[in-house]
């Protein structure tokens, strides 16, 4: 019994490394100054999304999906269609949601969780959260993405938050997924699709009425 | 800061601690009608109340203030194999704010993120959430009333910690709201709405004095 666990381990070990492959520093300070560049020349970001939470005890899994809208430097729409209709807009400090028709306005302050989310969100899009100090970088690629995982620094965010996983398209260095991995087990992956960069969007569209 | 959350809490439940959940212009009634002259119709026989029907599992829209904390997103709820439920709330972006496990004998906190993790305010959730999921069977006094005003018919359950409040349509078909208050903790008050299928897809939980407001709306159940 302990010789199969042995060679399971081993295989998922060999897979792992297979699908995940460290990168040398060179690589690296590429990704770094590529995501930087492309982060630059950003000023808009809309696409939709598939947000899955896999709850890893009950064996469940919840997918919502929507639209996202970013405009630079920390204006952001998240609309979700399905399984259920509402807006959250995010404008600096304000959060905003429309539910039911009913809207709602309070300080990120006021939800902290909300806020290190947010904060990681649009850290991801602008690259800012390569350099974050709060935050302890592990860089790595697959066919398709370079990944970046953060671990977090503080104890405080590390009893709610294990790690981050950003996956950069290889080809144009934007944000094609995030995964945010609970302390808990649980883990949550954003996967965004048709991506527009750069495409007009209206101030309007952060402003709910 | 600690110390003063709990204070806080225990001072606003010292204050409420005469604070009733007992409905008004209630009418005590017996099976046999004997004392149900003032609502006529009801004297052949009282209907047998109603009660949601199973599922194994539930997703809602959820938003809980608690005081300064404003947390909404996603109440997913599954019955486990004891007959107890799992529930697990998280923000839109899936980042867990709790998740717990409520039974008739148990209530586990799985996980808390740290600004609500306070025991004094979970010990108020625990009796608001045994409130909404009917988690304990009913060992002590009992007792069946009409409220006159609105023709509900009312039930009482006295249970080990707490003490219910039921009111039903007048025809027993649906649960109207839940009243309760334990030994403890403030009276709470839960309305149930918008029925589909048998389930109401909207809940509010309000316990009003130390400023809780649990709003819930059905997105999914089987």
């Amino acid at each position: 019994m302990h010789k199969l666990i042995f060679i399971l381990a081993l295989f998922s070990f060999g897979y792992s490394s297979a699908q995940h492959k460290p990168l040398d520093a060179v690589t690296i300070q590429r990704i770094k100054e590529g995501v930087s560049q492309v982060s630059k020349k950003t000023s808009t970001i809309s696409s939709d999304f598939t947000q899955e939470k896999e709850m890893s005890i009950l064996n469940d899994k919840i997918i919502t999906t929507g639209k996202f809208y970013f405009k630079k430097d920390q204006l952001l729409r998240w609309e979700y269609i399905h399984p259920f209709a509402y807006i959250i807009t995010i404008r600096g400090d304000v959060i905003t949601i429309l539910d039911e028709g009913t809207i709602k306005s309070f300080n990120t302050k006021s939800n902290k969780v909300f806020s290190e989310v947010n904060r990681i969100i649009i850290g991801s899009v602008n690259g800012t959260l390569l350099d974050d100090a709060s935050f302890t970088a592990d860089f790595n690629k697959n066919n398709s993405h370079f990944i970046v995982s953060l671990t977090p620094v503080s104890a405080v965010v590390k009893e709610s938050l294990d790690r981050i996983a950003i996956y950069f398209n290889k080809t144009d260095y934007t944000v094609d997924k995030l995964e945010m991995y609970e302390s808990a087990g649980d883990f949550t992956r954003i996967t965004f699709t048709n991506k527009q960069i750069n495409q007009p969007i209206s101030d309007e569209i952060f402003i709910l009425h | 800061m600690r110390f003063l959350f709990c204070t806080s809490f225990f001072i606003a439940i010292l204050l409420t601690g005469c604070q009733s959940a007992k409905p008004k212009h209630l009418v005590p009634v017996t099976d046999d009608c004997t004392s149900l002259h003032i609502i006529a119709h009801h004297c052949t026989s009282l209907p047998t109340p109603f009660s949601f029907p199973t599922f194994e599992k539930a997703l809602l829209k959820a938003s809980l203030e608690i005081r300064e904390h404003h947390l909404t997103g996603l109440v997913f709820i599954k019955k486990m194999p004891d007959a107890g439920c799992r529930i697990i709330f998280s923000n839109e972006f899936g980042m867990t704010y709790f998740d717990l496990e409520i039974g008739s004998d148990t209530f586990l906190v799985h996980y808390c993120f740290e600004p609500l993790n306070k025991k004094a305010l979970w010990k108020i959730m625990e009796t608001d959430l045994r409130l909404l999921f009917a988690t304990e069977e009913a060992s002590g006094e009992t007792g069946k009333f009409i409220q006159k005003e609105t023709n509900y018919l009312v039930f009482k359950n006295k249970q080990e910690n707490l003490t219910r409040w039921d009111l039903f349509s007048s025809g027993g078909d649906t649960l109207v709201e839940t009243r309760g208050r334990s030994n403890l903790a403030d009276q709470v008050v839960i309305t149930f709405t918008n029925y589909q299928q048998g389930f109401p897809s909207r809940i509010i939980l309000l316990n009003s004095f130390v400023k809780i407001k649990l709003s819930l709306s059905l997105l999914s159940i089987n």
